[in-house]
C-alpha cells in the first residue's frame, strides 16, 4: 500500500525513536490472508521502541531505524517498493 | 491473450483498491478516556441502525437509552501501540443484537452479534492506524459526561471475523449511535 513512502503519523502519534513505530514511519502492505487462513490488515514494516527489534507488534516486522533508511533509499534508487522477504 | 492478462489485471487492481478503501488513515481520537490505562464507566446509547445483508435481509436497531458500557482494558505486558482499548458496547432491549465499537492506538472497530453471530469490520490489526471509512466520530464532553457521536455518512459493510475481504453485512448511510458516557 505505502509503495513509494513510509506513511508518517504526525506529532503526538508515536513516530519517535523509542515511539510505536520509529522515527520513519510504517510501510504497509495491502491486506493478505496468512498462514494459517486469517484474513489480515494494516500488515506493515517499521521501526521504533528503541530499535529493540524483538519488542513485540501485532503481525507487523518491527526492524531499525538503519533498515527503514535502507528501503527508502532502495525505492528512490530502483523502485516502489512491492514485497519484502524476511531472513532470521 | 494480451487484453485478457490486461482486463485481469485491471479487475484485480480495482478489487485491492476497493478492500484498502474499506479504511483509511486514522488521526487520533480525541477522548478523555484516551491516556487511562483501565477502568469501566456505565451510559446508555441512543441511535439507530439500518443493518442489510447480502441474502437481502433487513433490520432496524432502534437504541433508546439502552444501557451502555465502556470497559477500559489494558494492554498487558507490552502496550504495543497503546496503553489501553477501549470498549464501547449496547445491547438491544430485545438482547438479540450486540454492538461493540473499539478504539486502539489510531485504528477503530466495528462489531455487530445478530442472535450470536459476528460481523466486523476492523483496523485494529498490523500496525493499527487505519479507522473504518465513512464512519465519523466525534467526542463532545460535558461536566459528567462524554458523549461519543458515530455517524455513518455511507455505507459500512462487515463481514464474518478475519474470512476475508468481502462484506456480507452492511450498515445503512444515515445510522448513527450516541454512547452517553459518565466520566466518574
Amino acid at each position: 500500500m505505502d509503495q513509494n513512502s513510509a506513511h508518517t503519523h504526525g506529532s503526538g502519534s508515536g513516530d519517535t525513536y523509542d515511539g510505536t513505530y520509529g522515527t520513519q514511519g510504517i510501510y504497509r502492505a495491502v491486506d493478505f490472508y496468512d498462514a494459517e487462513g486469517d484474513y489480515r490488515t494494516v500488515m506493515g514494516i517499521h521501526a521504533g521502541r528503541s530499535e529493540d527489534v524483538n519488542y513485540p507488534t501485532f503481525g507487523s516486522i518491527r526492524t531499525t531505524e538503519q533498515a527503514m533508511s535502507i528501503i527508502q533509499q532502495d525505492i528512490q534508487n530502483y523502485s516502489p517498493l512491492t514485497s519484502i522477504t524476511v531472513t532470521n | 491473450m494480451k487484453l485478457n492478462l490486461t482486463l485481469l489485471f485491471v479487475i484485480v487492481s480495482m478489487f485491492a483498491s476497493a478492500q484498502q478503501n474499506d479504511l483509511i488513515d486514522g488521526k487520533g481520537f480525541a477522548s478523555c478516556f484516551s491516556k487511562m490505562k483501565e477502568g469501566r464507566f456505565n451510559g446508555v446509547t441512543n441511535g439507530i441502525l439500518k443493518v442489510t445483508s447480502t441474502t437481502g435481509d433487513s433490520l432496524i436497531v432502534s437504541l433508546k437509552s439502552n444501557k451502555a458500557v465502556l470497559s477500559i482494558i489494558p494492554d498487558e505486558p507490552n502496550e504495543v501501540y497503546d496503553v489501553s482499548y477501549k470498549k464501547y458496547e449496547v445491547e438491544s432491549a430485545d438482547k438479540k443484537v450486540q454492538i461493540l465499537y473499539q478504539t486502539y492506538a489510531l485504528a477503530n472497530s466495528l462489531q455487530i452479534k445478530l442472535e450470536g453471530k459476528a460481523f466486523q469490520i476492523t483496523g485494529i490489526d498490523g500496525g493499527c492506524d487505519r479507522v473504518i471509512n465513512g464512519l465519523e466520530y466525534e467526542y463532545v464532553k460535558d461536566l459528567q459526561s462524554e458523549y461519543l457521536l458515530l455517524h455513518f455518512a455511507k455505507d459500512v459493510g462487515l463481514r464474518v471475523a478475519r474470512s476475508g475481504p468481502a462484506p456480507t453485512l452492511f450498515i445503512k448511510k444515515g445510522s448513527m449511535l450516541m454512547f452517553i458516557i459518565s466520566r466518574k
